[in-house]
């Protein structure tokens, strides 16, 4: 499986390498239940450092993007089933930290801030949502 | 042979010529296992550091461990546990390549004949060859092969991709990754090539005029070291350059331009505190990393000085 990593983009290379496969996956290019390459095989073709693609699969375990079965390998998880319904919203409180980050950065009111996440919320609705 | 103690360990290294330092008083700690970058401009010391730990050079002052051992007491067991490839080749020009490889099969115990094979079929390098006949770029892969040959503890690679065109680099990578497998081995390489060494390195240090000034691993530098554009409404703090984690601070105009290491998120708090400042962060490549450490806008650099 080839993925495009760019060192000298002052990305981690591990982070880009996440980026592909958790996009990969959200896309349905990767099918839940999908073994992903060895990591020791995913590093030669790669050229990189092992270490960096075990770094890869375990952030995105972490976030629930894979799974590993001990002595099996890593697969694609199926998309947030394996997520608790305390860690889903977790992560969704530190999505909103980044937005409010972002939202304090261009000097946003709450006020903005509010309607814009109101109208985003009627839009992935619907009409009548 | 405490299997605890680091693959190199130096205590106040220092080698002159003629009086004039090429190393000097240099504290190095490479752990065991995993792959450790020497970077540093020309003449920073890289090779006199890698042929002392050979006992190629004799110090003119300080102590040096190489897997456990006093690397020049003990020189010639620390010889049996590393693989070197130097930086220029002198090999018996006259020689065949195969008649080179089975001279140094000869003189190790243990020998990957297969891995030899395979790396010299990678490399297009022809058993009949004679050594003199091969490119400069050719000597390098066959000194890197004679290198691995022998399953070594510990690599010392002194620029193993230099002269290569981008598809012989690439392979040199991956043979690399494919060595730096081996369960408690070690890779040590200096280069030039900082993407190759953003690919494959564990850990990096940064020599610069014989001494050490930064050695840690390659994910945290990159997380650690940021620059921060801030424009200020009115006059900056005044205590801006004691901020924590701040290196340095540039004037862009009526901006500043922050170099910081580590302490990213303790600076932003500090910023959000003066109303109306605007602010951004910037990441930096090892190579941004590596010139502003090296000389930034000192320039020290040898940039210029060679032309």
């Amino acid at each position: 499986m080839w993925f495009r990593v760019e060192p000298g983009r002052g990305v981690p290379i591990y982070v880009q390498v996440m980026e592909q496969i958790r996009r990969a996956a959200a896309s349905g290019l990767l099918a839940p239940g999908e073994q992903l390459p060895p990591v020791r095989e995913l590093a030669l073709q790669l050229s990189i450092n092992p270490n960096t693609i075990s770094r890869a699969y375990q952030e995105l375990e972490h976030e629930g993007v894979v799974y590993t079965l001990r002595g099996r390998g890593t697969f694609v998880a199926a998309p947030a089933s394996t997520l608790t319904k305390r860690e889903r919203l977790h992560r969704l409180d530190e999505a909103v930290e980044k937005l409010f980050v972002e939202a304090y950065q261009l000097r946003c009111t709450p006020g903005e801030v509010l309607s814009a996440v109101e109208k985003k919320v009627r839009e992935k609705n619907g009409p009548g949502g | 042979m405490a299997i605890s103690e680091p693959a190199v360990l130096t205590r106040g290294l220092t080698k002159t010529f003629r009086g004039r330092p090429a190393v000097h008083g240099l504290d190095l700690e490479v752990p065991r296992g995993g792959v450790f970058a020497l970077l540093g401009p020309n003449g920073a010391g890289k090779t006199t550091t890698i042929k002392l730990l050979l006992n190629l050079l004799q110090p003119s002052a300080g102590e040096m461990r190489v897997l456990g051992l006093d690397a020049v007491a003990d020189s010639v067991a620390v010889r049996r546990r590393v693989g070197y490839q130097a930086e220029s080749q002198h090999f018996y020009r006259n020689t065949g390549v195969g008649e080179l490889l089975s001279f140094c099969r000869s003189l190790y115990p243990r020998w990957n004949q297969e891995r030899v094979d395979r790396y010299c079929r990678l490399f297009e390098l022809p058993a009949r060859a004679r050594v003199g006949g091969l490119s400069k770029g050719k000597q390098t892969l066959l000194a890197l092969v004679l290198a691995v040959g022998p399953e070594p503890e510990l690599l010392l690679l002194d620029e193993p991709a230099t002269g290569l065109d981008p598809l012989r680099r690439r392979q040199v990578l991956k043979l690399l990754v494919e060595e730096m497998s081996k369960e408690g081995r070690t890779i040590i390489f200096s280069s030039h090539q900082l993407q190759d060494v953003e690919r494959i390195a564990d850990r990096v240090a940064f020599l610069l005029r014989g001494g050490l000034i930064l050695s840690r691993p390659l994910e945290q530098l990159l997380a650690e070291e940021k620059k921060v554009r801030v424009l200020f409404p009115g006059p900056p703090p005044a205590e801006l350059e004691k901020w924590p984690g701040v290196r340095r601070v540039a004037r862009e105009g009526s901006r500043l331009l922050i170099s910081l290491s580590g302490r990213l998120d303790e600076v932003l708090v500090r910023l959000q505190r003066y109303e109306g400042a605007a602010f951004d962060v910037l990441d930096q490549t090892l190579e941004d990393i590596f010139v502003e450490y090296a000389g930034g806008e000192e320039s020290v650099w040898e940039v210029g000085e060679d032309d």
